[in-house]
């Protein structure tokens, strides 16, 4: 008998633990994330993903110098944010500016370290496809350094990788041994 | 990060070595689908981290005040709400937990900061080694005898070994700084020494005089502030004792004797051979346009100026950008210009604009970034096995100290060519170029006009224009060269020393 009740009340003990969590889950889950309006057919709902606005540095109109175009991404981890900015900054400026970048290039990966040092690795038609040129070559290292280093407190340098591996210039120029500091103006002192 | 790159290249999975302070450790690397990882227990060890097996196939590892959780199948570790990506997820072997290379690269530094660095040559790690105490070694002729002088960061035991050509000094727990020359040839100054070696052991420096006239007499002493040790060699009938070592100073100042020797311009035509450089609208290259500039000026300067002039290349052969800055420095030429012609995106840019290297590449944060990226220690703290990475940054810093007549030398050439050119002018500029990174004497990189726009393009391959062009870079030449004679004029006699 006394094992029987024994069991009776552990089913119930068990029973009422269930069914509290799963009322405590259901009522944590409509405060915590109340359900949007139930959108019409056919319709999304992009209004409710956090976005931020980024600063993209293209080419000026008459590729002296840099200028920026603001764009929004989706908010997220701040590596997840800097590739979405660099994604965004490949794809080209929406107005006069020109694109800095060779078209169809690839972003594989990118890190930042523990001294705010951005490791930023591109396929290899960043290097093959550049037009080759200091003015050109400039305005692409630093539209990759200015976009991550303006938009991302954590990125004080800026380091180029092609397909993993250190690199010494894009087209025989800048020095991409060391990381880059950012600058959009290449005027001396600037 | 630079560790991963490193092992990433080499195809060979062998043990990476880590000295802290006098104890070495060796982690065996286990090479997995292409990529480098460290056994956790091992790596854990090195770095006297603990770490601890979760549920779910995760693992924390504990350093210092942080935790860093790691899961396997995901790159990311974890730290608090930060999150860093490593070059690939860990594993979960049945011998245990492996971690990809560059997770230790940057727990190291976790742990470390700066007094850790990667030896690339011997492949090893090294945690808080001791300073080098040989500083310096200079020589000087004079007029009866060549002295060499080794400068010490502490004072050293040594001996000495004569034989007929040469003389051999050791010194006890001696570590070269890696700023000191390996094999300098010396040319005149009385024949009396031709080589001077220095050479490290595991546990001394070894210097060695050779080429040495049998007929000659030695005299090795020791001297304080700063500790160094002094090698005399004389013609034999010579009177040794005349110099004393008290008078050493004097003797140092009162016989630096200026030998004035022509002035070296050193033109660095940019690219060659593979590489083009830019290519104009129809096809025009870059490397030949500068090329034949760069000669032009060549023979101006030869033929009016009484320069000697040094050229990194004579014809369409590729000279490697680090190899350019070697040519002008072994040559040791007093200024380098390379000589470029630009181009931009949509080829709609134009103008000249001249460049010397950018503040950025020289400023205190920057050698402070350089050195940590090279994972050197900083200062004076410096191991000879990691002679060889520090050696590439000093190099590398060895514009700093020419930055004002490098700056000089831009205006005047930017000058030059405004003269010439009705329109286009775009200033002088700073921007780390590679090509001047290296050179140890006032550079600049001109970048004459646009080739990639089609009024440029087909000016630069007018035969006259270029001519306008190499004879603006003249002038700028040789008014750089009255400049730069009135202000090292000098200092030059001694520059050899």
């Amino acid at each position: 008998m006394k094992t029987s009740h024994g069991r009776i009340l552990t089913l119930l003990v068990l029973i009422g633990v269930l069914s509290a969590t799963l009322a405590y889950q259901i009522w944590m889950r409509r405060t915590t994330l109340p359900l949007p309006p139930s959108p019409g057919p056919g319709l999304s709902s992009p209004s409710l993903e956090p976005k931020r606005s980024v600063r993209l540095f293209f080419a000026s109109a008459d590729e002296g110098s840099l200028q920026e175009e603001m764009r929004e991404i989706k908010a997220g981890a701040v590596h997840e944010e800097a590739k979405m900015a660099l994604l965004e900054l490949i794809k080209g400026p929406g107005s006069e500016l020109v694109s800095p970048l060779p078209p169809g290039i690839q972003l594989r990966q990118l890190y930042i370290d523990g001294q705010g040092i951005a490791y930023v690795d591109f396929g290899p038609a960043l290097r093959d496809l550049h037009p080759g040129g200091s003015r050109a070559e400039l305005l692409a290292v630093y539209s990759i350094v200015d976009t991550l280093a303006y938009n991302f407190d954590q990125v004080k340098r800026v380091k180029i990788l092609i397909e993993g591996s250190e690199i010494e210039t894009l087209a025989g120029h800048i020095d991409l041994r060391r990381p880059l500091k950012p600058r959009v103006d290449f005027d001396e002192r600037s | 990060m630079l560790l991963l790159f490193f092992a990433s290249q080499s195809f060979a999975a062998e043990a990476i070595e880590v000295f802290v302070g006098e104890k070495r450790v060796a982690i065996p690397v286990v090479a997995f689908q292409g990529r480098q990882y460290l056994p956790l227990d091992q790596m854990a060890k090195a770095l006297q981290a603990r770490y601890q097996d979760l549920s779910g196939k995760k693992v924390r590892i504990w350093l210092r005040d942080s935790s860093f959780l790691l899961r396997e199948g995901s790159p990311k570790v974890v730290r608090g709400e930060e999150g860093i990506s490593l070059s690939a997820s860990p594993l979960l072997l049945k011998s245990g937990w492996v971690v990809p290379i560059d997770l230790f690269s940057f727990l190291l530094r976790e742990k470390y900061g700066e007094g850790v660095w990667w030896d690339k040559d011997n492949r090893c790690v090294m945690v808080g080694q001791g300073a080098y105490s040989v500083r310096t070694l200079r020589y000087r002729s004079y007029s009866d005898h060549t002295r060499v002088v080794v400068e010490l960061t502490l004072p050293l035991d040594f001996s000495w070994r004569e034989e007929t050509d040469r003389v051999l000094l050791l010194l006890q727990k001696g570590c070269l700084s890696p700023t000191i020359k390996k094999k300098e040839i010396i040319d005149g100054g009385g024949g009396l020494i031709r080589v001077i070696e220095a050479r490290q052991g595991p546990d001394f420096s070894e210097i060695e005089l050779s080429g040495l006239n049998p007929q000659r007499a030695i005299k090795i002493f020791a001297l304080k502030g700063p500790h160094r040790v002094v090698i005399d060699v004389y013609n034999k009938g010579d009177k040794v004792e005349e110099t004393k070592p008290s008078r050493e100073e004097k003797v140092e100042t009162s016989t630096a004797a200026v030998q004035p020797s022509p002035l070296k311009l050193v033109i660095d035509p940019g690219h060659g051979g593979k590489d083009s450089g830019a290519v104009g609208p129809t096809g025009l290259k870059e490397k030949d346009v500068v090329l034949d500039i760069g000669l032009c000026l060549r023979d101006l300067v030869e033929k009016n100026l009484g320069m000697e002039v040094v050229m990194t290349r004579r014809d369409d052969t590729f000279i490697p950008l680090r190899e350019r800055a070697s040519i002008a420095n072994t040559a040791k030429g007093d200024f380098f210009l390379s000589v470029h012609a630009n181009a931009s995106l949509r080829g709609k840019a134009e103008g000249f604009e001249t460049f010397f290297l950018s503040y950025e590449a020289s400023d205190s944060e920057a050698r402070e970034a350089a050195i940590r990226e090279n994972n050197v220690i900083e200062g004076e703290g410096v191991n000879p096995r990691s002679a060889a990475d520090l050696k590439v940054i000093l190099w590398d810093m060895a514009q700093n100290e020419y930055i004002n007549e490098s700056s000089r030398l831009a205006e005047i050439i930017q000058n030059g060519l405004d003269e010439v050119q009705k329109a286009g002018n775009r200033g002088i500029k700073t921007a780390p170029f590679y090509v001047l990174m290296g050179v140890a004497m006032p550079a600049v990189l001109v970048e004459v006009a646009f080739i990639s726009n089609p009024e440029g393009e087909r000016k630069l391959n007018d035969d006259a224009y270029r001519q306008t062009l190499c004879e603006a870079l003249f002038r700028a030449i040789s008014e750089f060269k009255g400049h730069f004679e009135k202000k090292m004029g000098m200092v030059r006699g001694t520059k050899s020393s």
